[in-house]
């Protein structure tokens, strides 16, 4: 750990439990390996889990909070979740850059809408 | 003495004097980017500080000795002054290559540090109390 950031530092990713590409991807990021400890906890658990954030606001976008109180959402959000990742800090750390950023926004908003398309796909 | 032995002469001790003038200045600067690398261990700074170095006198004088064969005869002082400066030549461009290596290798240990120390580089999109830790269990 460094520093800057708490040395209790932890993350913890609220996905749509409710849609398979989600799940995919939250089992992918259980294999990476971190350098902040990361949590992943579907959405519909939120309050059991004692988070604040009503459950529609949760699903409307990708949520991370921090154990700190920070809460990130959408891009933000995937841009902390890069960075707990050893293997994709350096993304982060570009796409977080203002060169990369609007690059980051079309990246996630996509993924954002193949997630949504494949869970209205899966309701029908 | 016959010429072309005073060449090689010249030519080794001009070579030796640039490797190590070189050699030198890399390893009293490059010192403090390790140390910086290195945050809390000196002692391991000077270390990797010292293998480089070695690692660079090995590749230079390697090099150095393996181009040390005249090509052509010198017979006049024109001649070796050709011969020497060419062979000199040699040795500059490859100490010049050996130490834009060693930039490289000390910019990426380096910058692997920043990364690997950078605080979450977004601001939240809104506080909360410091939320209690979820259940153990992903969902």
């Amino acid at each position: 750990m460094n520093a800057v950031e708490p040395r209790d530092l932890s993350l913890v990713v609220w996905f749509d439990g409710d849609c398979g590409f989600c799940r995919r991807v939250a089992s992918w990021l259980q294999t990476q390996e971190t350098l902040v400890p990361v949590q992943l906890v579907a959405a519909q658990r939120a309050r059991d889990a004692g988070c604040p954030i009503d459950l529609a606001s949760l699903l409307a976008q990708l949520t991370v909070t921090a154990s700190d109180g920070a809460v990130y959402r959408g891009t933000n959000a995937w841009i902390v979740v890069l960075w707990a990742l050893r293997s994709y800090r350096a993304l982060a750390l570009r796409f977080a850059t203002p060169r990369w950023r609007p690059w980051a926004e079309r990246l996630f908003g996509a993924i954002a809408g193949i997630a949504s398309w494949t869970k209205r796909r899966a309701a029908r | 003495m016959e010429p072309t032995l005073i060449t090689y002469l010249l030519y080794v001790l001009i070579s030796v004097a640039l490797t190590v003038w070189v050699g030198r200045t890399l390893h009293k600067n490059g010192r403090a980017f390790l140390i910086d690398v290195f945050a809390d261990r000196a002692d391991l700074a000077d270390s990797v500080n010292h293998l480089l170095v070695v690692g660079f006198y090995l590749v230079n004088f390697g090099y150095m000795s393996l181009a040390l064969k005249l090509a052509t005869v010198v017979t006049t002082a024109t001649t070796a002054v050709e011969a020497l400066s060419y062979k000199v030549g040699l040795v500059l461009v490859v100490l010049g290559g050996m130490h834009f290596f060693n930039l490289f290798v000390f910019s990426r240990i380096r910058r692997h540090k920043v990364v690997y120390d950078a605080p979450r580089p977004v601001a939240p999109d809104m506080m909360l109390p410091p939320l209690p830790a979820a259940g153990p269990r992903a969902g």
